[in-house]
């Protein structure tokens, strides 16, 4: 078995008993990117020396007897969202492609305090923009489960290097499911926590009240170990809050007796792929085993998310995506005058959909429309939030399945927008409520393509959904298969 | 764009509709003129092809937001942020800021000590 082969849990106990050096594993990773990249594209930066550079570091320290931070030497990759000091940093845009960032996100400071190697920046739609990694100027990321299919977005890198074993956990943003959707179709782990349980300092902003970072890994425990690295109060962030960070991976129990499991019936609507109904009602009957106690519940404006979502979330992206223009940073078009230089330069640099996306939000938010759109979008984000919160007084957690499909092949939703919009239904909710939400994998479909469990619950509840997610997984192979590449 | 004349007309008194329930008037006759109006606020340069593909878009997107107007909301505060936060503030200290040296090379055309952008202004006054 080869290093990179490794779950995170399982090298960090190799590397603090030194049977396996960070070199060896650094290399490993390395090796696997250089073998793979070329058919998956999903790094759009890799750093090779100084990934060795850092490794050969962490190993010298290691020989010094320090105890050093639990994530040191493991090799991880963020998306190419987070800024990185001295490091290019392009969104996946032209209009960023010859940035580099003067300063680190806190994440990434966090990240390099406990001595992680920075292996690369990864592939992700266009400014977060999609659900399947296909709007980047850098090109479309493949599904390593199958190659001609999407790997979901906008973290798809990150997924597929996390499937790929090219790095041993992954950092991504989910908006409207970014991380979770692609942890569903490339068979990984991966979380969003609660708004304001992660900083956004550092974070290339696309919609500021729904933003939030969240890990992937090949393990829930991987991912329990992810979180605990960068989760916390940030006085950088001012929408960061004051809460303490549970020791997650203490929380990572066998059974799940006396947990009340909510099961909505709007989550089982038609526009789901039989398989995927089937996966996740065989997980649901595998929970009830598991001890965990099935409650009904309804979040009757379900079908209201996804319009909602796109006008809370085009609104905010097109004041958020205003600050590129030219001047400061980024990419500029030769003109006569500044109004030119402005219109060219966000005409040429930006791809289309964050086009349609920054002319929805502007019609959402401009006079005379404001109240109609934005201000609505808002008012039934209410009932939605209000949903969740009746919901979590008959259950300790909802259970669903992230994607109504399995992978998509590439193109095949590039056609129609509104039909990749509706690719993040079961997704959206948990970002326009602020709530925490974890997909792991739950099953293949009759192509073997990977399926995802999607498990929510009320802000701030992080170990539970810790608790289930364990529980389930050590019960299934699921998480043990790998796609053959 | 109608609408919006129409309240400015009214002087913002509303007759028919109550100001926090209006429904979502779907620019059904969505033009190429109106595309060129929005693009020019949002200070995009579209192509005459991109044009047309987004009047057919935003049609498409707008008919599908529609359905919000199922919801009477007339009663409901609307929800901007999920968290309990409120007037997040820092003392008033003079803390460090980003030191110009560390960014102004960055920026796409600059002499020593600022940025260099197009002409501004036409005329001098």
């Amino acid at each position: 078995m080869e290093p990179s082969e490794l779950t995170l849990s399982e090298a960090v106990r190799l590397l603090m008993n030194k049977e396996l050096s960070s070199i060896e594993l650094t290399r490993s990773v390395l090796k696997r990117i250089s073998q793979t990249q070329h058919r998956l594209n999903s790094f759009i930066t890799v750093l090779e020396e100084e990934a060795m550079e850092k490794a050969e570091k962490v190993d010298r320290e290691r020989t010094k007897e320090k105890k050093l931070p639990l994530l040191a030497g493991i090799p991880i990759a963020l998306k190419d969202i987070f800024l990185t000091k001295g490091v290019k940093t392009t969104c996946a845009s032209k209009i960023l492609s010859n940035f580099i960032p003067p300063y680190d996100a806190t994440v990434v400071e966090k990240l390099k305090e406990q001595h992680i190697i920075l292996v690369g920046k990864l592939n992700m739609d266009e400014f977060a923009m999609g659900s399947s990694n296909e709007n980047s100027f850098y090109g479309a990321v493949k599904n390593p489960w199958d190659l001609e299919r999407t790997p979901g977005g906008s973290s798809g890198g990150s997924a597929v290097a996390v499937a790929a074993d090219q790095c041993l956990g992954a950092y991504g943003t989910d908006t409207g499911g970014s991380i979770r959707q692609p942890a569903s179709m490339c068979n990984v782990v991966g979380i969003k926590p609660t708004y304001g349980r992660v900083s956004r300092y550092g974070i290339i902003a696309f919609a500021s009240s729904l933003d939030q970072v969240g890990p992937f890994g090949k393990t829930v425990s991987d991912v329990a170990y992810l979180l605990e690295a960068v989760a916390g109060y940030d006085p950088m962030d001012s929408t960061s809050v004051k809460c303490s960070v549970p020791t997650y991976h203490q929380f990572l129990k066998e059974d799940v007796k006396g947990l009340r499991i909510g099961i909505a019936k709007e989550y089982f609507t038609k526009g789901m792929e039989v398989d995927v109904e089937k996966a996740v009602e065989v997980a649901i009957e595998k929970i009830k085993d598991l001890g965990g106690k099935i409650v009904e519940i309804s979040l009757p404006h379900t079908p209201y998310a996804v319009p909602t979502y796109y006008l809370v979330a085009t609104a905010e992206a097109s004041s958020n995506l205003a600050r590129y223009d030219g001047v400061k940073y980024g990419f500029r078009a030769e003109a006569e005058n500044l109004l030119e230089m402005y219109r060219k330069t966000r005409g040429m640099g930006f791809g289309p959909e964050v086009k349609r996306r920054i002319m929805l939000g502007t019609v959402a938010l401009s006079s005379g429309y404001y109240d109609a759109y934005y201000k609505k979008a808002g008012q039934v984000r209410t009932l939605i939030k209000n949903d969740f919160q009746e919901a979590f007084k008959k259950c300790d957690l909802i259970v669903t399945p992230t994607s109504p499909t399995t992978a998509f092949k590439l193109g095949e939703k590039m056609k129609d927008p509104l039909q990749m919009y509706l690719s993040d239904i079961y997704t959206i909710s948990a970002n326009l409520a602020g709530l925490p939400g974890l997909s792991l994998p739950c099953g293949f479909d009759h192509r073997h393509l990977p399926i995802g469990l999607q498990i929510l619950a009320p802000h701030f509840k992080e170990e539970t959904i810790f608790h289930l997610a364990y529980a389930y997984e050590q019960s299934t192979e699921w998480h043990r298969e790998k796609a053959k590449l | 764009m109608e609408t919006a004349r129409k309240w400015r007309e009214k002087g913002r008194i509303v007759t028919k509709w109550k100001l926090y329930d209006r429904k979502i008037k779907l620019p059904m006759n969505l033009t190429r003129e109106q595309v060129k109006h929005i693009a020019d606020l949002c200070r995009l340069y579209l192509s005459e092809e991109e044009i047309s593909h987004f009047v057919h878009d935003l049609i498409s997107i707008f008919r599908y937001i529609e359905k919000l107007n199922e919801l009477d909301t007339s009663q409901i505060d609307p929800t901007f942020q999920t968290v309990p936060l409120r007037n997040v503030l820092r003392d008033d200290e003079v803390k460090e800021s980003l030191p110009r040296d560390l960014w102004l090379k960055g920026t796409p055309e600059h002499d020593t000590s600022s940025i260099k952008v197009p002409k501004i202004i036409d005329e001098v006054f």
